[in-house]
């Protein structure tokens, strides 16, 4: 079953094309990494995916139904979930608050106004349960802006997957992290997106090869090369220009 | 942890408070009981403005106006149409508070941040305007008098110590109604909107829907401080409607601790106890009193007084 389909998307920035007519699909349950160079067009290729910029041209398709003009808002509650490259949280509320207003983003809870947000006991539950799986629950009463980088960037993770969505697009889910870390967080992302289609940029080839069943190459706007993350490694072209040539390579 | 020493704690400062409330009318002359139904009242009004100011980081400086707009509401039915009741009055001055705050909030949830600020500005002087213009009906510049303590129907007329009770306990009621809400879902997802707008729209908040029903409870608050002002006052002028007034109850937040709801009334308390004794030696220092109050705040409790105080209660309790 095709979960995403993207036709022919072009994004321009006045005189500049940063997208030039990508098509792709996406299939249920896979795991696809973006990968490229800075400039290469990820990001805007996200926020055109997430709605928070309309494409110049294109259509995208997500479960069948056109979505190419609808806001954020909505393909959230269509079950389309992103993380942002620099952590988006809500730095002065604390750990527990942050997660339960993940969970309640697509449900009639939002607007709920007369008990406290700790009392509904199904979102506690499962606050509590993501917690627990990244260790932070007992830190769940501290603010976010408390927190350390790495556990910021788990915390943008368990938001963003925090409401079951069926397709969830992980920009740079490793940024600005150590080795060490990052191995952490491709644990912790493994665990957690299981059964999820996951469309995620990464400059971290861990990551992408421990994630990534497929890997696409977007280069100046457009995909060069597709392929398993074997395929992509020996792929000459891509050498060339994202890993740099053979004999830059020796020396780097 | 309501059993736990800090759990029980927590709850001590305000029913002291409260205690010393339902007291004061036989402790205290008429002239402070008269100063603390009006710390009550814009108390009020400065929690509701702290709900969109504070808790979602909405600027707006119209409040004074929907405050103004029911008790206007209830003024010119008292002068003109002869109405007495309680029960018609409070439900006209409020419908009208909560019909402005619709329109005021559909025109200006254009804009956000300055450009609300500014929005909300014009239309509050808007109101202020038709206060003074529309003088056959307002009374202009002089006002609408005569504006008796409300009539409960039940049989016998408030005296002034009864009406302080009535304002108490309408203050205590709505302040429990904020409470709940600024800890309810809603409430957090409010604060989501001012911490990070994208991330409450990546996670499928309907974020204009949100601010909008914001602003409209809030503004059905201001009314409600509105009418118990117009009932207990018996003036209703344009000065209570316009901008200065707006920015006077922002003031009360900006001391006080903007986005703690409480901080709103100690920024009441203070602002009205200070005008209350400068204001006895000369009135026209008064402004200047306040200017340093608001520098004062700003410099040394640039969170506000309620999180300062909160802080001291902490560490006095943990020593005993």
């Amino acid at each position: 079953m095709v979960i995403l389909e993207v036709d022919q998307v072009a994004q321009n920035y006045g005189g500049l094309s940063v997208l030039l007519e990508i098509s792709f699909r996406l299939k249920a349950g896979e795991r696809v990494a973006l990968i490229g160079p800075n400039g290469a067009g990820k990001t805007t290729l996200f926020n055109v995916l997430s709605g928070f910029v309309p494409p110049s041209a294109g259509k995208v398709h997500f479960l069948g139904k056109e979505i190419t003009h609808l806001q954020p808002e909505a393909r959230a509650s269509l079950g389309l979930a992103r993380s942002f490259q620099i952590s988006s949280l809500f730095p002065q509320l604390s750990v527990l608050t942050n997660v339960l207003l993940a969970i309640q983003g697509i449900q009639p809870t939002r607007y709920r106004m007369f008990r406290p947000i700790t009392a509904y006991r199904d979102n506690f539950a499962k606050a509590r349960e993501l917690l627990e799986l990244v260790d932070l629950w007992k830190k769940r009463d501290s603010l976010i802006a408390t927190l350390g980088h790495g556990e910021q960037r788990q915390m943008e993770i368990i938001l963003s997957l925090a409401s079951k969505p069926k397709l969830l697009l992980l920009d740079e889910p490793s940024a600005g992290l150590t080795a060490g870390e990052s191995d952490r967080l491709i644990d912790m992302i493994q665990g957690l997106v299981a059964d999820t289609t996951v469309l995620l940029t990464a400059h971290d080839t861990d990551l992408v090869f421990t994630l990534a069943e497929r890997v696409m190459v977007l280069y100046y706007g457009e995909i060069i090369a597709q392929g398993t993350p074997e395929e992509i490694q020996n792929d000459p072209k891509v050498r060339e220009i994202y890993l740099g040539s053979e004999e830059q390579g020796k020396y780097a | 942890m309501p059993f736990t020493k800090t759990g029980v704690l927590r709850f001590v400062p305000p029913i002291v408070i409260v205690l010393f409330l339902i007291a004061a009318p036989s402790i205290f002359d008429r002239v402070f009981i008269s100063l603390l139904s009006q710390i009550l009242i814009y108390g009020l009004l400065a929690m509701s403005l702290d709900l969109i100011f504070g808790y979602t980081g909405m600027w707006s400086f119209c409040h004074a106006s929907i405050f103004g707009v029911a008790g206007y509401t209830v003024g010119i039915l008292v002068k003109y149409y002869s109405v007495k009741s309680f029960w018609v009055l409070a439900p006209a001055g409020l419908s009208m508070a909560v019909l402005t705050s619709l329109i005021f909030g559909f025109v200006a949830l254009r804009a956000r941040t300055v450009y609300f600020l500014l929005i909300t500005f014009a239309l509050g002087q808007l109101i202020y305007g038709m206060t003074i213009k529309f003088n056959q009906v307002t009374g202009g510049s002089d006002g609408l008098p005569d504006i008796p303590y409300p009539d409960l129907g039940l049989g016998f007329s408030l005296t002034s110590a009864q009406m302080y009770y009535f304002i108490l306990i309408i203050f205590v009621i709505s302040a429990f109604i904020l409470y709940r809400i600024i800890r309810s879902p809603f409430g957090h997802s409010l604060q989501g909107i001012r911490e990070s707008e994208n991330r409450m729209r990546a996670l499928g908040y309907k974020v204009w829907l949100h601010r909008y029903l914001a602003f409209v409870i809030s503004g059905f608050f201001a009314g409600v401080a509105g009418i118990l002002y117009a009932h207990f006052s018996g003036l209703m002028t344009p000065d209570s409607t316009g901008f200065a007034a707006s920015g006077l109850v922002m003031i009360m937040i900006i001391v006080g601790g903007s986005g703690t709801l409480w901080g709103a009334l100690i920024g009441s308390l203070v602002i009205f106890v200070l005008e209350f004794y400068v204001s006895g030696i000369s009135t026209d220092r008064w402004p200047i009193v306040l200017g340093a109050c608001f520098v004062a705040a700003v410099m040394f409790a640039r969170r506000g007084l309620f999180p300062v105080l909160e802080k001291l209660w902490n560490k006095t309790t943990q020593s005993w």
